[in-house]
Protein backbone atom coordinates (compact mmCIF):
# COMPACT_ATOMS: atom_id res chain seq x y z
CA UNK A 1 0.00 0.00 0.00
CA UNK A 2 1.30 2.93 -1.11
CA UNK A 3 0.74 5.27 2.19
CA UNK A 4 2.97 2.46 3.76
CA UNK A 5 6.01 3.20 1.18
CA UNK A 6 5.64 6.98 2.00
CA UNK A 7 5.43 6.88 5.74
CA UNK A 8 9.20 6.90 6.29
CA UNK A 9 9.61 9.82 4.54
CA UNK A 10 7.18 11.57 6.27
CA UNK A 11 8.26 10.51 9.85
CA UNK A 12 12.34 11.83 8.75
CA UNK A 13 10.22 15.11 8.76
CA UNK A 14 8.50 14.53 12.14
CA UNK A 15 5.20 13.71 10.85
CA UNK A 16 3.64 10.56 11.40
CA UNK A 17 0.52 8.97 9.24
CA UNK A 18 -2.79 7.51 9.91
CA UNK A 19 -5.43 6.14 7.91
CA UNK A 20 -9.36 5.89 8.55
CA UNK A 21 -12.17 3.80 7.49
CA UNK A 22 -15.71 3.03 8.57
CA UNK A 23 -14.27 -0.63 8.72
CA UNK A 24 -14.61 -2.78 11.82
CA UNK A 25 -11.58 -3.42 13.62
CA UNK A 26 -11.40 -6.72 12.79
CA UNK A 27 -11.29 -5.69 9.32
CA UNK A 28 -8.73 -3.10 9.21
CA UNK A 29 -6.51 -6.08 11.95
CA UNK A 30 -7.00 -8.34 8.56
CA UNK A 31 -6.12 -6.07 5.92
CA UNK A 32 -3.30 -4.47 7.73
CA UNK A 33 -1.59 -7.57 8.48
CA UNK A 34 -2.10 -9.29 5.07
CA UNK A 35 -0.42 -5.65 3.74
CA UNK A 36 2.71 -5.39 6.66
CA UNK A 37 1.20 -2.11 7.63
CA UNK A 38 3.26 -0.42 10.18
CA UNK A 39 1.13 2.71 10.49
CA UNK A 40 -2.50 2.86 12.62
CA UNK A 41 -5.87 2.06 11.31
CA UNK A 42 -8.57 3.52 12.57
CA UNK A 43 -11.95 2.23 13.11
CA UNK A 44 -14.66 5.08 12.76
CA UNK A 45 -17.83 2.66 12.81
CA UNK A 46 -21.20 4.97 12.33
CA UNK A 47 -18.66 7.32 10.36
CA UNK A 48 -18.72 10.12 12.95
CA UNK A 49 -15.43 11.49 12.55
CA UNK A 50 -15.98 10.76 8.64
CA UNK A 51 -19.11 13.35 9.62
CA UNK A 52 -17.36 15.51 11.79
CA UNK A 53 -14.45 16.56 9.17
CA UNK A 54 -17.16 17.47 6.94
CA UNK A 55 -16.58 14.83 4.06
CA UNK A 56 -19.36 12.43 4.48
CA UNK A 57 -20.77 11.21 1.18
CA UNK A 58 -24.78 11.88 1.04
CA UNK A 59 -25.41 10.51 -2.44
CA UNK A 60 -25.47 6.66 -0.45
CA UNK A 61 -28.24 6.03 1.31
CA UNK A 62 -28.94 4.49 4.54
CA UNK A 63 -29.00 0.99 4.13
CA UNK A 64 -26.88 0.82 1.35
CA UNK A 65 -23.60 -1.33 2.19
CA UNK A 66 -21.53 1.81 1.11
CA UNK A 67 -23.16 3.97 3.11
CA UNK A 68 -20.84 6.53 5.58
CA UNK A 69 -18.23 6.51 2.85
CA UNK A 70 -16.61 9.71 2.90
CA UNK A 71 -14.79 11.38 0.09
CA UNK A 72 -11.65 10.44 -0.05
CA UNK A 73 -9.21 13.09 1.22
CA UNK A 74 -5.90 13.44 2.63
CA UNK A 75 -5.40 15.98 5.87
CA UNK A 76 -2.17 17.39 6.68
CA UNK A 77 -2.69 18.69 10.34
CA UNK A 78 -0.35 20.48 12.40
CA UNK A 79 0.62 19.17 16.04
CA UNK A 80 -1.77 21.91 17.08
CA UNK A 81 -4.24 20.48 15.66
CA UNK A 82 -5.09 22.91 12.78
CA UNK A 83 -5.45 21.97 8.85
CA UNK A 84 -2.24 22.76 7.01
CA UNK A 85 -3.12 21.15 3.84
CA UNK A 86 -5.75 19.08 2.19
CA UNK A 87 -5.13 16.93 -0.72
CA UNK A 88 -8.29 15.57 -2.35
CA UNK A 89 -9.20 15.83 -6.54
CA UNK A 90 -12.79 17.23 -7.89
CA UNK A 91 -13.69 14.32 -9.68
CA UNK A 92 -12.00 11.59 -7.18
CA UNK A 93 -11.22 9.28 -9.93
CA UNK A 94 -7.76 10.63 -9.42
CA UNK A 95 -6.06 9.66 -6.08
CA UNK A 96 -3.35 11.70 -4.89
CA UNK A 97 -0.13 9.93 -4.00
CA UNK A 98 1.06 9.93 -0.90
CA UNK A 99 4.88 10.06 -2.78
CA UNK A 100 3.47 13.40 -4.31
CA UNK A 101 2.81 15.24 -1.15
CA UNK A 102 6.08 14.24 0.38
CA UNK A 103 7.14 15.95 -2.78
CA UNK A 104 4.99 19.12 -2.30
CA UNK A 105 5.50 19.46 1.04
CA UNK A 106 9.29 18.88 1.51
CA UNK A 107 11.43 19.24 -1.64
CA UNK A 108 11.84 15.31 -0.56
CA UNK A 109 14.84 14.98 -3.52
CA UNK A 110 15.60 11.28 -3.20
CA UNK A 111 15.92 9.48 -5.64
CA UNK A 112 15.10 10.76 -9.20
CA UNK A 113 12.29 7.78 -9.16
CA UNK A 114 8.76 8.27 -7.64
CA UNK A 115 7.27 4.36 -6.97
CA UNK A 116 3.16 4.45 -7.68
CA UNK A 117 1.57 1.60 -5.11
CA UNK A 118 -2.09 0.78 -6.51
CA UNK A 119 -4.13 -2.03 -5.53
CA UNK A 120 -2.43 -4.96 -7.67
CA UNK A 121 0.40 -2.91 -9.20
CA UNK A 122 3.23 -0.99 -8.43
CA UNK A 123 5.07 1.54 -10.69
CA UNK A 124 8.41 3.44 -10.42
CA UNK A 125 8.62 6.09 -12.67
CA UNK A 126 12.30 7.41 -13.48
CA UNK A 127 14.03 10.25 -15.28
CA UNK A 128 17.28 9.86 -16.61
CA UNK A 129 19.00 12.74 -14.91
CA UNK A 130 19.45 14.21 -11.70
CA UNK A 131 19.43 18.12 -13.78
CA UNK A 132 19.35 19.02 -17.34
CA UNK A 133 19.16 22.57 -18.91
CA UNK A 134 16.02 23.74 -20.00
CA UNK A 135 15.17 22.75 -23.75
CA UNK A 136 17.08 19.48 -23.26
CA UNK A 137 16.20 16.30 -24.13
CA UNK A 138 15.82 13.55 -20.73
CA UNK A 139 14.96 10.15 -20.65
CA UNK A 140 11.98 8.74 -18.70
CA UNK A 141 11.26 5.33 -17.99
CA UNK A 142 8.67 3.53 -16.17
CA UNK A 143 8.70 -0.08 -14.40
CA UNK A 144 5.35 -1.55 -13.99
CA UNK A 145 5.14 -4.90 -11.54
CA UNK A 146 0.97 -6.66 -11.34
CA UNK A 147 0.41 -8.67 -8.77
CA UNK A 148 -0.53 -12.19 -10.38
CA UNK A 149 -3.72 -12.44 -12.20
CA UNK A 150 -4.22 -8.47 -12.72
CA UNK A 151 -3.83 -6.90 -16.41
CA UNK A 152 -3.64 -3.43 -17.42
CA UNK A 153 -4.44 -2.43 -21.23
CA UNK A 154 -2.69 -0.89 -24.28
CA UNK A 155 -4.11 0.43 -27.10
CA UNK A 156 -6.26 0.18 -29.56
CA UNK A 157 -8.92 -0.75 -27.15
CA UNK A 158 -12.57 -0.23 -27.22
CA UNK A 159 -13.32 2.99 -25.75
CA UNK A 160 -15.41 1.81 -22.69
CA UNK A 161 -11.74 1.03 -21.31
CA UNK A 162 -9.09 2.97 -20.17
CA UNK A 163 -5.34 2.52 -22.20
CA UNK A 164 -2.07 2.48 -19.76
CA UNK A 165 -0.75 5.83 -20.25
CA UNK A 166 2.02 8.76 -18.84
CA UNK A 167 1.60 12.39 -19.49
CA UNK A 168 3.35 14.38 -18.05
CA UNK A 169 2.23 18.37 -17.95
CA UNK A 170 3.23 21.08 -20.58
CA UNK A 171 4.32 23.56 -17.80
CA UNK A 172 7.83 21.44 -17.42
CA UNK A 173 7.60 19.35 -20.85
CA UNK A 174 7.25 20.45 -24.12
CA UNK A 175 6.88 17.29 -26.09
CA UNK A 176 6.93 13.93 -24.68
CA UNK A 177 7.24 10.38 -26.16
CA UNK A 178 6.27 7.31 -24.54
CA UNK A 179 6.62 3.42 -25.92
CA UNK A 180 5.44 0.86 -24.45
CA UNK A 181 5.85 -3.10 -25.16
CA UNK A 182 3.54 -4.65 -27.45
CA UNK A 183 0.72 -5.73 -25.77
CA UNK A 184 -0.53 -9.30 -25.30
CA UNK A 185 -3.92 -10.44 -27.19
CA UNK A 186 -6.37 -11.92 -24.95
CA UNK A 187 -9.28 -13.61 -25.56
CA UNK A 188 -12.03 -12.81 -22.73
CA UNK A 189 -14.81 -15.13 -23.47
CA UNK A 190 -16.90 -13.97 -20.69
CA UNK A 191 -16.49 -10.44 -22.60
CA UNK A 192 -16.36 -12.05 -25.71
CA UNK A 193 -13.55 -9.89 -26.73
CA UNK A 194 -10.06 -9.80 -27.68
CA UNK A 195 -8.11 -7.04 -25.66
CA UNK A 196 -4.42 -5.96 -26.05
CA UNK A 197 -3.15 -6.44 -22.19
CA UNK A 198 0.00 -6.17 -19.88
CA UNK A 199 0.88 -8.68 -17.30
CA UNK A 200 3.15 -9.25 -14.89
CA UNK A 201 6.63 -7.08 -15.10
CA UNK A 202 7.23 -4.59 -18.01
CA UNK A 203 8.98 -1.40 -18.91
CA UNK A 204 7.82 1.55 -20.54
CA UNK A 205 10.45 4.55 -21.95
CA UNK A 206 10.18 7.69 -23.30
CA UNK A 207 11.91 10.78 -24.20
CA UNK A 208 10.81 14.16 -22.33
CA UNK A 209 11.98 17.35 -24.07
CA UNK A 210 12.34 20.02 -21.26
CA UNK A 211 10.43 23.47 -21.98
CA UNK A 212 12.75 25.87 -23.22
CA UNK A 213 11.83 28.69 -21.10
CA UNK A 214 12.24 27.09 -17.58
CA UNK A 215 14.37 28.64 -15.29
CA UNK A 216 17.29 27.73 -13.28
CA UNK A 217 16.54 26.09 -10.13
CA UNK A 218 14.82 23.18 -8.75
CA UNK A 219 11.67 22.32 -10.82
CA UNK A 220 9.19 19.20 -10.10
CA UNK A 221 8.04 17.38 -12.98
CA UNK A 222 4.64 16.87 -12.70
CA UNK A 223 2.70 14.31 -14.69
CA UNK A 224 -0.54 11.57 -14.43
CA UNK A 225 -0.38 8.15 -14.42
CA UNK A 226 -3.61 6.55 -15.96
CA UNK A 227 -4.89 2.49 -16.36
CA UNK A 228 -7.35 0.26 -15.49
CA UNK A 229 -6.69 -2.82 -13.86
CA UNK A 230 -9.06 -5.92 -14.35
CA UNK A 231 -9.07 -9.64 -13.68
CA UNK A 232 -10.64 -12.15 -15.61
CA UNK A 233 -13.64 -11.88 -13.18
CA UNK A 234 -13.86 -7.73 -12.76
CA UNK A 235 -13.01 -4.55 -13.76
CA UNK A 236 -11.38 -1.96 -10.87
CA UNK A 237 -12.46 1.95 -12.14
CA UNK A 238 -9.62 3.58 -14.06
CA UNK A 239 -7.46 5.61 -11.98
CA UNK A 240 -5.49 8.64 -12.69
CA UNK A 241 -2.43 8.87 -10.11
CA UNK A 242 -0.41 12.31 -10.16
CA UNK A 243 3.07 12.38 -9.27
CA UNK A 244 5.85 14.68 -9.49
CA UNK A 245 9.83 14.00 -10.15
CA UNK A 246 12.31 16.28 -8.84
CA UNK A 247 14.89 18.02 -11.53
CA UNK A 248 17.55 20.34 -11.19
CA UNK A 249 17.78 23.40 -14.00
CA UNK A 250 21.02 24.59 -14.45
CA UNK A 251 21.84 27.85 -15.99
CA UNK A 252 23.12 27.78 -19.74
CA UNK A 253 26.47 28.50 -20.33
CA UNK A 254 26.94 31.10 -22.67
CA UNK A 255 28.44 29.07 -25.28
CA UNK A 256 26.48 25.57 -24.62
CA UNK A 257 25.15 24.72 -27.81
CA UNK A 258 20.93 23.87 -27.34
CA UNK B 1 -33.43 14.70 -1.63
CA UNK B 2 -33.00 16.94 -4.84
CA UNK B 3 -33.61 14.60 -8.04
CA UNK B 4 -29.82 14.42 -9.16
CA UNK B 5 -29.14 12.91 -5.66
CA UNK B 6 -31.62 10.44 -5.94
CA UNK B 7 -30.47 9.38 -9.40
CA UNK B 8 -27.45 8.89 -8.15
CA UNK B 9 -28.54 6.86 -4.89
CA UNK B 10 -30.32 4.32 -7.86
CA UNK B 11 -27.15 3.84 -9.29
CA UNK B 12 -25.70 3.27 -6.46
CA UNK B 13 -28.00 0.72 -4.87
CA UNK B 14 -28.22 -0.85 -8.28
CA UNK B 15 -24.89 -1.76 -8.79
CA UNK B 16 -23.88 -2.16 -5.28
CA UNK B 17 -26.60 -4.71 -5.54
CA UNK B 18 -25.16 -6.53 -8.41
CA UNK B 19 -21.30 -6.25 -7.50
CA UNK B 20 -22.00 -7.79 -3.69
CA UNK B 21 -24.26 -10.38 -5.14
CA UNK B 22 -21.58 -11.75 -7.57
CA UNK B 23 -23.32 -10.41 -11.15
CA UNK B 24 -21.06 -8.67 -13.71
CA UNK B 25 -21.53 -4.95 -14.07
CA UNK B 26 -19.69 -3.08 -16.82
CA UNK B 27 -17.61 -0.89 -17.24
CA UNK B 28 -20.12 1.82 -18.67
CA UNK B 29 -22.20 1.44 -15.58
CA UNK B 30 -18.55 1.23 -13.17
CA UNK B 31 -18.29 4.70 -14.29
CA UNK B 32 -21.46 5.26 -13.86
CA UNK B 33 -21.49 4.42 -10.62
CA UNK B 34 -17.95 6.24 -9.67
CA UNK B 35 -19.49 9.64 -10.55
CA UNK B 36 -22.55 9.22 -8.79
CA UNK B 37 -20.84 8.94 -5.95
CA UNK B 38 -18.53 12.33 -6.89
CA UNK B 39 -22.22 14.09 -6.97
CA UNK B 40 -21.61 17.11 -5.05
CA UNK B 41 -18.17 16.37 -3.35
CA UNK B 42 -16.71 18.14 -1.25
CA UNK B 43 -13.63 18.45 1.06
CA UNK B 44 -14.56 19.09 4.43
CA UNK B 45 -13.07 21.13 6.93
CA UNK B 46 -11.38 24.28 5.37
CA UNK B 47 -6.94 25.00 5.90
CA UNK B 48 -6.57 27.00 8.70
CA UNK B 49 -9.76 24.98 10.91
CA UNK B 50 -9.05 23.18 14.41
CA UNK B 51 -9.30 19.48 13.12
CA UNK B 52 -12.80 18.50 16.04
CA UNK B 53 -11.60 16.15 18.85
CA UNK B 54 -11.65 12.34 17.96
CA UNK B 55 -10.70 8.72 20.15
CA UNK B 56 -10.98 6.01 17.47
CA UNK B 57 -9.98 2.32 18.17
CA UNK B 58 -7.08 1.27 16.05
CA UNK B 59 -6.39 -2.31 14.01
CA UNK B 60 -4.67 -3.49 17.37
CA UNK B 61 -7.94 -2.57 19.45
CA UNK B 62 -6.33 0.16 20.92
CA UNK B 63 -7.86 3.98 21.80
CA UNK B 64 -6.33 6.64 19.69
CA UNK B 65 -6.61 10.34 19.72
CA UNK B 66 -5.32 13.02 17.73
CA UNK B 67 -2.15 13.96 20.43
CA UNK B 68 -0.39 10.51 20.67
CA UNK B 69 -1.00 9.51 16.65
CA UNK B 70 0.81 13.42 15.92
CA UNK B 71 4.54 13.16 15.46
CA UNK B 72 6.79 16.43 16.29
CA UNK B 73 5.54 18.21 13.11
CA UNK B 74 1.88 16.56 13.00
CA UNK B 75 0.09 14.07 11.39
CA UNK B 76 -1.46 13.13 7.70
CA UNK B 77 -4.98 11.30 7.98
CA UNK B 78 -6.04 9.52 5.21
CA UNK B 79 -9.74 9.21 4.80
CA UNK B 80 -9.90 6.20 2.60
CA UNK B 81 -13.55 4.63 1.72
CA UNK B 82 -12.86 0.64 2.91
CA UNK B 83 -9.98 -1.50 3.49
CA UNK B 84 -12.75 -4.33 2.38
CA UNK B 85 -13.57 -3.87 -1.06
Amino acid sequence: MELEHSRKGFEEHGIKVAAITYDSREILHRFAAAQHLQYPLLSDTGSVVIEKFGILNPNVPKGNKFYGIPFPTDFLIGPDGIIRAKYFLPDYQTRVASSRILLDQFNAAGAQSVSIDADDLRVTIAITAEHSVAGQEIGVRADFSLASGWHIYGRPLPSNYTATSIEFEADGVASQAFEFPTPEQVRFEMLGETLPVYHGDFRAKGALLLRSGLKPGDFALKGKLKFQECSAEVCKIPQTIAFELPIRIDAMAPSAPK
Amino acid sequence: MSDASSASAKIIEDVVGRLFSGQKVTPQEFGAFVNAQNDGATSGLAVGAKIPDFALLDQHDEQRSFRDLSGREGLLLVFSRSADW
